[in-house]
């Protein structure tokens, strides 16, 4: 089916549309303008400004893990935080392990969120786990793993290097 | 034709060339550009004429081909290469070949082809074979040497995806063969012409081992005319710069891909370790006619982890995966390398400089005998596929992570399984047949960063896949179609939701002698494809129908109701309005038994993941999905909050997110109670075989299990298979997997990434 254009004004600036496309207001020619266009090197800061406008918190987004994910600076150390502001854990502990959490590992429990009709994934096989933000109730992440698979998370990023070999610019807190 | 006279043997060049990327980090030791810098306008003006050259010959090759698959469905691809094997340039298409090209031309050099068959003009090479960079037999390469004043400059390859490689039960791609010697003709790296024309005894070859012999030796025609059609364009374009200057000029074209390799790596994404996992599900062991070997359940289970370096290139290492089975869903160095690189060209290397250079900025290390690396001569791979379609489709997720966090939300795109119907026995005009029908090739995507997965899009192995004409594939074989639409409520839930599946369904019409296999990569037998993004869940599966000796004859004759659909035909099978000697419905059985004419069979093709939280799904993008009948109100209800205005349904949200929050628990009490059953080992059997067969290769795994479920004995160890062990063909050279360096390249002082 044919994209639709949901915005309605048209940015001015980089940074505004920036904006919008986090807010997933950007008309779909512009996207694909967007997507054809040489990548901007200001893009990272222009993301993490249209976030920290989106947040109800004050710490600064060093690094967007999700959605509603980041890893933010607190009191000079790096820390997960999701967007409702519930604090996780330390930037590369695993903070799934601090969600709340739905397991689903029957055909009973799949189908309440796959139409039975339409089922084939074999609960015997593959459980789903479906990670909540404790504050808000914001699903963050849906793993399909084997029963008993270990809690992976999904991204530990290298925070040190990307600061200072790829951005250019210290980190501002201690690893 | 004479002999070439040559300085150097291609040995040397390709040894020279190895060594001088070694010493330099740069392809051919180039560290200055000079080609390049003494004139940009012409460096680009001569890539432009080898690319628009071999595009448009592309073209003109289709109207030579014979099979469907070239001709309709766009299923092979042209490049250029350099002396060594690298390439150079090459066409749109199955892309996934520009390496495996590659890796056929080195394996000839590094065999000593030179010598003994010999390369000389109008040679023409073929291959399939899984050990010389091919991935599975239907995937049928053509390569030949170009020569200019006795000098071998350059080398000119075609693959096509062939429908029918007399394979055991018929269709192009072996399901149910436990190994190489059921998956149909096997070319390993062969010559099979010379002076430009096909050996007459190759041509009988392909007759008397194939069962419509006429795909394959037309195709390869096509194929062989498009490589002589580039060899003459290239005569006159190295007329027009030159031929120092075309050597030089088209090594610093790979260099120069190589740099904005890494350049793109370091400006869209973040370094640091993803992960990920597939486990493709495999059930015959309650099949009566599967061989011996192969008689028996599994789970395929590949851990993959990507690092992006702080030097901008990417390693993926799958330590912790499980072994090589008697099946055909095992992938070897040349399949594992052409599903990355079919990564790499559609996500990462997608601007006009496609060629080897992104190669060399990236690295895999795949565990001897294991899945993604099978050690045994006569592993079967006519399914490699399978394994490798989930792989890198993960692959495009941890790549949408990395885009994610660097702000490029705009180029977030996940993929889909493969599913497939294939046909064999005897065709409406009473001929043998066999294929796989390929409008498989236009299976719905996952979602995107910015928008829902293309409903009815391309697979991942070709970005020009479509579903093509269904007249096409009812002239192919003995089959007329009921149906083709989209399936509503199936979809990748999420904030974007995943394309949506869709099915077809055929009844058998000219043939009393038919039989037909099903599959589906990663979501075969009850398994799933890969999960979502940030919230989003896995579509909820693929399934096949067959049904014998039905009665449609005489309801079509009384006027009444045909089935629109594969689920309508299963509900009609179900009431007993259709009435079936025998049928299936469902994602285990397969394999038809003998059908006849007004039998059916069908499939439901399964899109891809979605993106985020459900409930975040804008309420326009449910109401259209409404209106275009892929989605009911039932289940926008129950799983997107729907609630008919806007404001209703965030107040209905609202609530369903109180109830996730009661309905949930901390996960630390979670992992309280669940340790128990952790440590019992209270599985399925096959996930406990899955579990002890990933330790037999590797404590990966193992130890991350004993080290997040703090536990000091590992429960699982009976692996359900015999302890089989066998060395990798020996005699001869065949590419081989990197082993990993006992230090990671991972600069951060992350802490064990398991621990609580």
């Amino acid at each position: 089916m044919k994209e639709k254009d949901t915005m309605t004004t048209k940015p001015g600036s980089e940074r505004e549309l920036v904006a919008a496309l986090m807010r997933r207001q950007v008309a779909w020619q512009d996207l694909l303008k967007l997507m054809r266009e040489p990548k901007s090197p200001h893009r990272f800061d222009d993301m993490v400004d249209a976030l920290q406008k989106s947040v109800p918190w004050k710490e600064k987004i060093l690094l967007a893990l999700g959605e509603n994910l980041f890893i933010v600076a607190k009191g000079g150390k790096a820390i997960i935080k999701t967007a409702a502001g519930a604090e996780l854990c330390a930037w590369n502990e695993n903070w799934k392990m601090k969600c709340r959490v739905i397991v689903r590992r029957t055909r009973a429990d799949f189908a309440k969120i796959f139409p039975p009709e339409h089922l084939t994934i074999d609960p015997d096989l593959v459980e789903i786990r479906e990670f909540y933000c404790p504050k808000s109730g914001i699903l963050l992440d849906v793993d399909c793993v084997p029963p008993t698979y270990p809690v992976e998370i999904d991204f530990t990023p290298d925070l040190a290097a990307f600061y200072r070999d790829w951005l250019e610019r210290p980190l501002p807190v201690a690893l | 034709m004479n002999a070439p006279a040559r300085t150097s043997t291609l040995v040397e060049i390709l040894d020279r060339s190895e060594s001088l990327f070694t010493e330099t980090g740069h392809y051919q030791g180039i560290v200055d550009m000079k080609t390049h810098d003494a004139d940009p306008l012409k460096f680009e003006a001569f890539h432009s004429r080898l690319l628009s050259t071999i595009i448009s010959i592309r073209e003109t090759m289709k109207y030579i081909a014979s099979s469907p698959a070239i001709r309709d469905f766009e299923e092979f691809v042209l490049g250029l290469y350099t002396p060594e094997g690298d390439a150079i340039a090459l066409s749109t298409g199955i892309m996934v070949h520009v390496h495996t090209l590659s890796e056929f031309i080195k394996f000839m050099i590094r065999n000593g082809y030179e010598d003994d068959p010999k390369i000389r003009p109008g040679d023409i090479f073929e291959n399939n074979e899984l050990w010389a960079g091919g991935v599975h037999t239907p995937d049928v390469m053509t390569c030949i040497p170009v020569f200019r004043d006795g000098e071998l400059i350059a080398w000119i390859g075609s693959v096509s995806h062939e429908l029918e490689a007399g394979t055991y039960e018929g269709p192009g791609v072996s399901t149910f063969a436990p190994d190489r010697f059921g998956e149909g003709l096997h070319i390993s790296a062969e010559k099979v012409g010379e002076n430009d024309e096909f050996r007459k005894d190759y041509l009988l070859r392909l007759k008397m081992n194939l069962r419509n012999a006429s795909w394959w030796s037309l195709d390869d025609k096509a194929k062989l005319s498009g490589c002589l059609m580039v060899r003459e364009a290239l005569g006159k374009i190295i007329d027009t710069f030159g031929l120092d200057y075309y050597k030089s000029a088209s090594k610093e074209l790979i260099e120069e891909g190589r740099r904005n390799f890494v350049k793109r790596v370091k400006t869209t994404m973040v370094p640091g370790t993803y992960r990920g996992l597939t486990m493709p599900v495999h059930k015959r062991a309650h099949v009566e006619f599967v061989h011996p070997l192969g008689k028996a359940d599994y789970i395929d289970f590949v851990h993959n982890e990507m690092t992006v370096t702080p030097q901008g290139t990417i390693e993926l290492d799958f330590d912790g995966s499980t072994g090589w089975s008697f099946h055909t869903f095992n992938c070897g160095v040349g399949p594992m390398n052409g599903g990355f690189w079919i990564t790499l060209t559609q996500l990462l290397n997608y601007d006009g400089r496609v060629n080897d250079g992104a190669y060399l900025a990236v690295r895999q290390y795949l565990p001897e005998g294991s899945i993604v690396n099978a050690n045994y001569a006569g592993a079967g791979s006519s399914l490699a596929w399978y394994t490798l379609i989930p792989i890198f489709a993960n692959v495009w997720r941890m790549i949408g992570i990395s885009w994610f966090a660097r702000g490029f939300i705009e180029e977030i795109i996940m993929s889909a399984p493969t599913c497939v119907v294939g046909v064999a026995g005897f065709d409406q005009f009473g001929n043998a047949t066999g294929y796989n029908n390929f409008e498989m090739a236009a299976e719905s995507f996952g979602a995107r960063g910015v928008a829902d997965g293309l409903d009815c899009g391309s697979a991942i192995w070709n970005s020009e896949g479509m579903q093509g004409d269904a007249e096409i594939w009812e002239m192919t074989g003995p089959n007329v179609y009921l149906s083709r639409a989209f399936t509503r409520d199936h979809q990748g839930f999420g904030m974007f939701r995943g394309g949506s599946a869709w099915e077809s369904l055929w009844m058998v019409k000219g043939s009393k002698l038919v039989n037909v296999t099903f599959g589906g990569s990663g979501c075969h037998s009850g398994g799933f494809f890969h999960k979502g993004l940030f919230g989003g869940y896995p579509a909820p599966g693929w399934k096949c129908l067959w049904a014998r000796g039905t009665n449609l004859q005489s309801l079509i004759k009384r006027g009444d109701k045909a089935p629109r659909g594969l689920n309508e035909a299963e509900a009609m099978l179900r009431s007993g309005k259709i009435k079936a000697e025998e049928w299936y419905c469902g994602p285990l059985n397969q394999w038809s038994p003998m059908l006849s004419e007004c039998d059916l069979f069908g499939i439901m093709y399964q899109g891809g993941c979605g993106y985020g939280d459900p409930l975040a799904r804008e309420h326009e993008r449910i109401t259209r999905d409404i209106d275009n009948g892929l989605l009911s109100e039932r289940v926008a209800k129950k799983i997107y909050g729907y609630a008919k205005t806007l404001e209703k349904t965030d107040a209905t949200r609202e609530q369903m997110r109180k109830k996730r929050l009661a309905e949930s628990i901390p996960a630390e009490k979670w992992w309280k109670q669940e340790r128990k059953r952790a440590k019992a080992g209270r599985v399925a059997p096959m996930v406990a075989q899955m579990f002890a067969r990933s330790a037999r290769l590797s404590d990966k795994i193992k130890n991350e299990y004993l080290d997040f479920w703090k536990l000091d004995e590992f429960p699982y160890t009976d692996t359900g298979t015999v302890d089989f062990h066998t060395a990798a063909p020996a005699g001869f050279y065949h590419a081989k997997s990197p082993v990993k360096p006992a230090k990671s390249t991972q600069s951060s002082n992350a802490k064990r990434r398991v621990a609580r």
